[in-house]
C-alpha cells in the first residue's frame, strides 16, 4: 500500500494521494458514506479505500491470474448504487453496461452485462430516488434507461443515426424527479421526460462543436444546467424560465483556455463549478461562475490532464488522471490564482479612448489615460503618436470624466488641431481683438468651452469695461453665461466631479422654480426672450447663480418678502460651499446700489472675504456680473433710474491669478494649444503669474506638436512670442546653411555665391546678370533661373528661358 | 482536358453547384485542376476540400509561401507523385521560391531537410512517429515552431493522402506541365502517372500475378476466417463472378444483402479479448493480402532528388517488428476530442476546415449504390474508414470487426490497401476490377474516404506525439 501525504491541514480531510496503476484512469465513484472509491479505465477496475491519511486498496476486480477475457476492457464510466452498498454499474467503450454485485462469491462478480448499445457507452448513472433506475448514454446516439433488477427492460431515448451522446445527467429529483437531460456531439442537448421516449422536451444549441459534459445544478429550486465543449466555454443555463421551444437564456458564461473535459458543480456553493481540461492544462480548476475569466480557486498536483472529479463536501474533493494516480484535494490547499495578478484595467470608451487603471506603489490606485484609438487609420498615426502626448497631461487627474468630454472622429483625427492652429491670431492685433477673434475660431471648431475663455478673457481685458451696462455688453452675454458654468465644469472636475453632480441635481429642482419666475417677471420684451433660450443653459450649468438671478428680480419688482427671501435663500452655508466674492461684484454699475436693502447685503461681505478659496472664485466673478448685465435691461425697464447711477467707484480688479489658474487647469487637460495662444495672447499681463518652468514645459509641447503637423511658420510665431529665453532659443540655433558649388559640390564657406574652388561666382541671375543673394528660383527643365522678382517679370512677357537656351520654361 | 480514369462523358454532366465552385477554383488557383475536377463529382465535399487547400496554402498561416509548397514536394516526391510535384513545383516558384532548392532537399535550407525525417514515418509508418521526433525538429539549432510544425504535419498528411486520391484517380499531369501534353491513348488507358507508364497496360504478367495473388489469399484468409463469417463464401464466390465480370450488378446485390445481414444481425456484443483478437486478426489478413509487388521502375531523378532513404516503405502494422509500438486505441486520443483541440490552438481555425472535411467524407451519401436507391450505406462507408484505420493500427473500441469481412471482398480490400500504402502501384486494371456496378462517382467517393481517413490516421498519430511532448 503505497501512499504518500502531500501536505497536513487543519481541515477535516488531508490532501492524499495514491497511484492506483500506470494506465489512464477514466472515472471515479464513491459510495454513499465516502468510505470507498472505485478507479476504473483501460483495463484497471479497483475499489479502494478512503481513509484518513491515505487511501488502501481494497478489491481489484480485475485480478491477473483470474482474468476474465470479458473483463479485459476500457471503462469510461463508473457508478455506485445509491442504496445497496455492493451493486456498482460500469460503462464500456465497447458498448456494454456491466452491473457488478461484490458480493458474489469468487472473483467472477459481474451479475449482469446489458449489450443494448452498439458502440461506447460514455456515461452511466443511478437515480437518485429510483435506485433501481440506470441511465446510459453511448456513442450510438441512444439514451437508455434500464431496470437493473431484471435483465431485459429498458427503454431507448433518441434516434439512430444522430450524433454521439456525450454526458447525460438525471435531474435532481427535487425539481426535475423524472427528467434528464443529454448532450450530444454536435453541440447540442437535449431534456427528456423519462415518461415520455418518443420526443425530447426540449432541445437547443449549446456550444459549437461537441458538448462533452454538463452538470445539473445540485441546489434545490436552482433550475441551472451547467454544459462544456470544445469551444473551451462553460455555460450555464437557467432551465426553466425559457419556454420549452426557444434557447434557454444562458446565465454565465467562462471562458477557459482550453476544452473543458468535465464539470462538476461545488457543493452548497451556489456559484462555484469545478472543471478540468481535455488535454494540456492539468489542474483542476474551480470557478466562481460570476468572474468567468480567472478561477476562484485552482488545484496542482496532476501530472497527465484530469479526466474526473468528484466532491466528498464542499471542502475536498478527488481526482484521477490520464497517469493513474487519486488524489484528494482540500479546498485550504488551493493555489488562488486571483491573488497574483497584476491589478490592471484596460477599457475602451465610447469615443475610442483607452482608460488604463493600475495600481502604483504610491498612492492606492491612479488611472491615466491615453488618447488613443484603434479606428486611427495608417494615415493618421503621426496624429495618434501627437495624441499620445497629449495623455502627458491628462495623467495627472484621476479621472476618467474629462475624457468624457465631446469627443468626435474629428477629434482623434486632429484635423482641427491644425486648422485651429492656422486660424488662431497671436500677433499683430490689439490683445481683445485677438481674444473674440480667437474666440469666434474655437466657437466655429466646435470648442466652446475654449471659446467662452477667449471671450471671457476679451472681456476682461476690454478697456472701457466700466462703461454704461447696457451698451457694452450686449453682445458676450450668451458667451459668459456659458463660460461660467464651463469654467466651473473645469475648475471643479479635478476635484469633485460626483459630488458637484450631486449637488447639481439636487438644486435643479429649485431652479424650475425660479427660472419660471424670471421669465414671468421678465415680461415680453425682446431681450428676456433671447435670455430665456440661454437660461436653460445656465440653469443647467449653474443653478446657485440662478438662484441669486431671480433675487434680483424679485427685488425689481419691488417686492418687500422678495428681500427675506434673499436672506433666507442665502444662508451661510451656501455661500461657503460655493464662496462667493462680492467685493469684485460690480453691482454699482447695475444701478442697485441705492437700494437701502443691499447694504445688509453688503454688509455681509467681510465674513465672506474670509473665505479661503477666492482664488478659484473671482474668476467666477467676471462672468457674474456680465450676467447681471444681460440681465438688466429688463430691469431697467421697470426701473429706468437705476441704470444711471453710479456711486461706487470701481476698483482695480485683478484677474490675473485667476486666469493663471484657468490656463494651468487648460493644459492640465491637455489642451496645450489654447493654454499656450493665450499665454502669447496676453503676454506680459500674464506671464509673471505662471511658474516659467510650466511654461516653458507648454510651449515645448506645443511646438514639438505644431512640428509634427509641420506647421513650421506657427511654430516659428509661437517660438517668437513665447518670450521665454529657453523657448526663444530654439529658433536661434543652427540656422545657417551653406549652399554648395553646383560645379564641384563643394560647401560655399565665404560667401554662399561664389565657390572658393572653382574662382567662380554661382547662381547668376539669367536676366541681371548679378549673383542672386535672396530667393532663387529656376525651371527644373533647363536649370536657368534667376530672382525670384525678375523671373516673374521676365515669364509675363516671355515663356522661353531668360538665358536664351530655348526652353519653355515652367514654373509653378 | 484533365486525364483521369473516368470516362469523359459522365464527366461532363455537371451540377450548376458544382459549376460555380469550378469557377471559384479557376479564380483561386489560375487553374482548374484535374483533382477539382473529378471531385466535382461531389460538390459538397469539394467545396470544403477547396476551401481547406487555400486555407492551407494561401491564408494567412505559419509558414511562407514557398515553405508550403517545398513541404507539399516533399509529401508527394515520398510516392513518387509526379502530377502533385509539378504542380507544387510552379507555384514554389510563382511564390519567389528560390530555384536553387528545386535541385532537391540537399539545397533546402537545413529547416525543411530536417521534416523528411517525420514526412518519412508519416507517409509510410506513422506508428514510428514518437515525442522524440518532435523534440528534435522543435529544438534543432533551425528550430521550428510549434505551429509552424502543426501547419508542416498538416500539409504533410494533406499532400499524402491526395497522392493516394490522385493515384486512386488515375490522374495525371496536367495539360501545361511538362509530358502532359504529348500522351497517347494507350499511356491514357494505362497507369497514367507518367513515372509509371513504362509498366503500362502492354505488362500482363504483372497483373496476372495480381489476379493469381488474391486468390490464394483468398483461400487464405477463407482459412483463418472460416470460424467467423458464414458469408464468406459468398464473398469469395462473388470474387469469382468478378472475373467474369458481367455480372455487376450480382455484386452490389450480394454487397446489400450483406449490409442487411450486418444491420438486422443482434449485434452480439463481442468482448474486448474477442474484438482485439478480430482486429488482430484483421490486421493479420490484411498482410496476407499481397498488393502488387513489381519492382519499382528505375525512379526518375527528378523525383529522388526530393526522397531521403527512398527504400523505408509501409510494413504491416500487424506484422511490425519492434512490439513496444501498442495498437493506438480510438478512445484514448480521438480527433474529436482531443486531436481537434490541439490542432486548432496551434494553427487556428484548421481544426474546424478539418471536421468539416472529415465528416463530409465519411458522412456523406446519396442512398444509392450502383444502380440501386435508397441504400443506407452507412455500413459500408464505415467498414472501409475502420479498415483503413486497422492498417495503421488504429483500433476502435466498438467496432465489430467481423464486419469488416463481410463487406469488404477481398480485391476491394487489396485495392484499398495498395491505395492507402503503396499508391504509386496502383494500377488501372485495379481500379477497374473493384466495385463493379458501382457507379464512377461511388468510386471517387470511396477514393474520397480514403483519402481523408488516411490523413486522420497520420494525423491522430502526429498530434498524439506533439500532445506528449507538450505534456
Amino acid at each position: 500500500m503505497v501512499y504518500d501525504k502531500v501536505t497536513n491541514s487543519s481541515s477535516q480531510f488531508q490532501a492524499m494521494q495514491y497511484k492506483v496503476c500506470d494506465t489512464q484512469l477514466n472515472a471515479l465513484a464513491v459510495n454513499k458514506d465516502h468510505s470507498q472509491v472505485i478507479a476504473a479505465g483501460r483495463s484497471v477496475f479497483k475499489i479502494l479505500h478512503i481513509k484518513e491519511d491515505g487511501f488502501s486498496e481494497n478489491i481489484n476486480l480485475l485480478l491477473g491470474k483470474h482474468r476474465d477475457p470479458d473483463q479485459n476492457f476500457c471503462t469510461n464510466d463508473v457508478a455506485w448504487h445509491p442504496s445497496e452498498e455492493n451493486v456498482i454499474a460500469s460503462a464500456a467503450t465497447n458498448g456494454s453496461v456491466v452491473i457488478w454485485n461484490l458480493n458474489m462469491h469468487g472473483m467472477f462478480k459481474q451479475s449482469k452485462i446489458l449489450t443494448k448499445h452498439s458502440r461506447s457507452v460514455s456515461r452511466v448513472l443511478f437515480h437518485d430516488s429510483e435506485h433501481n433506475q440506470l441511465l446510459s448514454a453511448s456513442h450510438d446516439g441512444f439514451v437508455m434507461i434500464h431496470d437493473t433488477r431484471t435483465e431485459n427492460s429498458f427503454i431507448k431515448f433518441g434516434m439512430a443515426g444522430t450524433d454521439c451522446v456525450k454526458d447525460a445527467q438525471f435531474c435532481p429529483s427535487s425539481i426535475g424527479y423524472f427528467n434528464f437531460a443529454a448532450a450530444y456531439e454536435n453541440g447540442c442537448v437535449q431534456t427528456w421526460d423519462m415518461r415520455w421516449s418518443d420526443k425530447c422536451e426540449r432541445q437547443f444549441m449549446a456550444h459549437n462543436g461537441p458538448v462533452f459534459s454538463i452538470d445539473w445544478h445540485p441546489a434545490d429550486k436552482t433550475w441551472w444546467l451547467a454544459t462544456t465543449g470544445r469551444d473551451a466555454m462553460i455555460k450555464v443555463w437557467d432551465m426553466v424560465r425559457a419556454s420549452s421551444s426557444s434557447q434557454p437564456p444562458c446565465l454565465y458564461n467562462i471562458t477557459n483556455i482550453e476544452p473543458v473535459a468535465r464539470i462538476k458543480w461545488r457543493p452548497n456553493r451556489k456559484h462555484h463549478i469545478s472543471s478540468c481540461s481535455m488535454s494540456v492544462d492539468h489542474c483542476v480548476n474551480v470557478w466562481d461562475v460570476n468572474r468567468p475569466y480567472i478561477p476562484f480557486a485552482a488545484f496542482d498536483g496532476h501530472k497527465q490532464s484530469v479526466t474526473s472529479i468528484v466532491w466528498r463536501d464542499c471542502q475536498a474533493f478527488l481526482s484521477c488522471d490520464k497517469a493513474g494516480y487519486i488524489i484528494q484535494h482540500i479546498f485550504n490547499d488551493a493555489r488562488r490564482p486571483a491573488d497574483h495578478v497584476s491589478m490592471t484595467g484596460v477599457d475602451l470608451s465610447l469615443n475610442g479612448d483607452i482608460g488604463h487603471a493600475y495600481c502604483d506603489k504610491r498612492v492606492e490606485q491612479t488611472t491615466s489615460s491615453l488618447g488613443r484609438s484603434k479606428k486611427v487609420s495608417r494615415s493618421h498615426q503621426f496624429a495618434q503618436a501627437s495624441s499620445s502626448t497629449f495623455c502627458v497631461f491628462q495623467s495627472h487627474q484621476s479621472l476618467f470624466d474629462d475624457i468624457d468630454n465631446v469627443e468626435n472622429n474629428d477629434e482623434l483625427t486632429l484635423l482641427w488641431f491644425v486648422d485651429i492652429a492656422h486660424s488662431y491670431l497671436l500677433e499683430g492685433s490689439s490683445l481683445v481683438e485677438m481674444c473674440w477673434h480667437n474666440g469666434n475660431v474655437a466657437q466655429h471648431f466646435k470648442k466652446p468651452q475654449v471659446a467662452q475663455f477667449w471671450r471671457m478673457l476679451a472681456v476682461i481685458y476690454t478697456p472701457c469695461l466700466n462703461s454704461q451696462s447696457g451698451t457694452s455688453l450686449a453682445t458676450p452675454n450668451l458667451a459668459l453665461v456659458s463660460t461660467l458654468s464651463d469654467k466651473q465644469d473645469l475648475s471643479e472636475l479635478g476635484t469633485k466631479p460626483v459630488a458637484k453632480r450631486g449637488k447639481d441635481k439636487e438644486k435643479r429642482k429649485g431652479n424650475i422654480r425660479n427660472l419660471i419666475q424670471v421669465d414671468t417677471t421678465s415680461g415680453s420684451t425682446e431681450e428676456s426672450s433671447e435670455h430665456e433660450g440661454e437660461s436653460s443653459e445656465f440653469e443647467r450649468s449653474a443653478p446657485e447663480f440662478n438662484r441669486n438671478i431671480n433675487f434680483y428680480f424679485g427685488d425689481g419688482e419691488g417686492g418687500e418678502e422678495d428681500l427675506d427671501d434673499l436672506e433666507s435663500c442665502t444662508p451661510v452655508g451656501l455661500l461657503t460651499s460655493d464662496p462667493y466674492d462680492w467685493t469684485l461684484q460690480r453691482l454699482p454699475n447695475e444701478g442697485f446700489q441705492p437700494r437701502h436693502e443691499l447694504n445688509t447685503m453688503i454688509g455681509t461681505y467681510p465674513h465672506l472675504m474670509g473665505d479661503p478659496t477666492t482664488g478659484l472664485t473671482s474668476v467666477m466673478d467676471a462672468p457674474r456680473s456680465g450676467e447681471l448685465d444681460v440681465l438688466l435691461p429688463p430691469a431697467q425697464s421697470y426701473e429706468p433710474t437705476l441704470a444711471v447711477t453710479q456711486l461706487h467707484n470701481p476698483e482695480p480688479l485683478d484677474f490675473s491669478q485667476s486666469i493663471a489658474d484657468m490656463i494651468s487647469s487648460l493644459a492640465d487637460q491637455g489642451d496645450v494649444q489654447s493654454a499656450v495662444s493665450m499665454l502669447i495672447v496676453l503676454g506680459e499681463n500674464i506671464r509673471p503669474h505662471i511658474d516659467e518652468a510650466f511654461q516653458e514645459c507648454w510651449y515645448f509641447s506645443y511646438i514639438d506638436l505644431l512640428t509634427r503637423f509641420e506647421l513650421w511658420t506657427i511654430s516659428n510665431i509661437v517660438i517668437k512670442q513665447s518670450k521665454l529665453p529657453g523657448v526663444c532659443s530654439l529658433n536661434q540655433a543652427s540656422t545657417a546653411i551653406q549652399t554648395q558649388c553646383p560645379k564641384c559640390s563643394r560647401k560655399c564657406e565665404r560667401a554662399p555665391w561664389l565657390c572658393d574652388k572653382c574662382k567662380q561666382v554661382n547662381n547668376i541671375c539669367s536676366v541681371c546678370h548679378h549673383p542672386v543673394q535672396g530667393l532663387m528660383t529656376w525651371c527644373q527643365g533647363c536649370g536657368h533661373g534667376g530672382h525670384l522678382e525678375h523671373m516673374r517679370e521676365w515669364m509675363d512677357i516671355s515663356p522661353k528661358c531668360p538665358a536664351g537656351c530655348g526652353h519653355l520654361c515652367e514654373y509653378s | 482536358m484533365p486525364v483521369t480514369r473516368v470516362p469523359r462523358n459522365i464527366r461532363q454532366r455537371l451540377h450548376f453547384k458544382t459549376l460555380n465552385l469550378f469557377m471559384d477554383a479557376f479564380i483561386q488557383n489560375n487553374r482548374l485542376d484535374s483533382v477539382s475536377q473529378v471531385m466535382g463529382y461531389h460538390p459538397d465535399y469539394l467545396r470544403i476540400f477547396l476551401s481547406t487547400q487555400h486555407f492551407l496554402l494561401r491564408e494567412d498561416g505559419p509558414l511562407s509561401y514557398d515553405y508550403r509548397h517545398y513541404i507539399a514536394i516533399m509529401a508527394a516526391a515520398r510516392h513518387h507523385c509526379t502530377y502533385l510535384l509539378e504542380l507544387h513545383e510552379q507555384d514554389f516558384l510563382r511564390h519567389s521560391g528560390d530555384p536553387e532548392w528545386l535541385k532537391g532537399l540537399d539545397h533546402a535550407p537545413r529547416k525543411l531537410r530536417d521534416l523528411s525525417e517525420i514526412n518519412k514515418l508519416l507517409a509510410h509508418q506513422p506508428w514510428l512517429i514518437t515525442k522524440e521526433h518532435m523534440l528534435k525538429l522543435l529544438k534543432s539549432p533551425e528550430p521550428w515552431s510549434l505551429s509552424e510544425l502543426m501547419h508542416a504535419i498538416i500539409l504533410l498528411t494533406h499532400f499524402h493522402s491526395l497522392c493516394s486520391f490522385v493515384f486512386g484517380c488515375g490522374i495525371s499531369s496536367e495539360v501545361d506541365s511538362q509530358g502532359g501534353h504529348t500522351y497517347l491513348e494507350s499511356v491514357l488507358t494505362s497507369t497514367a502517372p507518367t513515372s509509371l507508364s513504362t509498366s503500362s497496360s502492354t505488362s500482363p504478367g504483372s497483373s496476372g500475378a495480381i489476379t493469381t495473388t488474391i486468390t490464394t489469399t483468398g483461400a487464405t484468409t477463407m482459412a483463418t476466417n472460416g470460424a467467423t463469417g458464414n458469408g464468406f463464401a459468398d464473398v469469395n464466390s462473388n470474387g469469382n463472378c468478378q472475373v467474369n465480370g458481367d455480372e455487376s450488378d450480382v455484386c452490389v446485390k450480394a454487397l446489400m444483402e450483406k449490409m442487411r445481414q450486418v444491420q438486422e444481425a443482434p449485434a452480439g456484443i463481442l468482448s474486448a479479448e474477442e474484438r482485439i483478437k478480430q482486429f488482430n486478426m484483421e490486421g493479420k489478413s490484411t498482410a496476407e493480402i499481397a498488393v502488387p509487388n513489381f519492382k519499382q521502375p528505375a525512379s526518375k531523378s527528378e523525383i529522388m532528388k526530393y526522397v531521403q532513404d527512398s527504400g523505408f516503405a509501409y510494413t504491416d502494422f500487424a506484422t511490425r517488428k519492434c512490439t513496444e509500438v501498442s495498437t493506438f486505441c480510438a478512445c484514448d486520443y480521438s480527433w474529436e476530442d482531443h486531436g481537434f483541440s490541439l490542432a486548432n490552438r496551434l494553427y487556428t481555425d484548421i481544426g474546424n476546415y478539418l471536421d468539416d472535411k472529415y465528416s463530409t467524407a465519411a458522412n456523406m451519401t446519396y442512398y444509392t449504390m450502383g444502380d440501386l436507391r435508397e441504400v443506407d450505406t452507412s455500413s459500408f462507408r464505415r467498414a472501409i474508414w475502420n479498415y483503413i484505420h486497422i492498417m495503421y493500427g488504429i483500433c476502435h473500441d466498438d467496432y465489430d470487426y467481423s464486419e469488416l469481412n463481410q463487406l469488404l471482398e477481398i480485391n476491394l480490400k487489396a485495392y484499398i490497401k495498395t491505395l492507402t500504402c503503396y499508391p504509386e502501384r496502383l494500377k488501372k486494371k485495379d481500379f477497374d476490377g473493384v466495385m463493379k456496378g458501382f457507379q464512377h462517382s461511388e468510386k471517387v467517393h470511396v477514393n474520397l474516404m480514403l483519402m481523408e481517413a488516411r490523413q486522420q490516421a497520420e494525423l491522430l498519430y502526429a498530434l498524439r506525439a506533439l500532445n506528449s511532448y507538450l505534456t
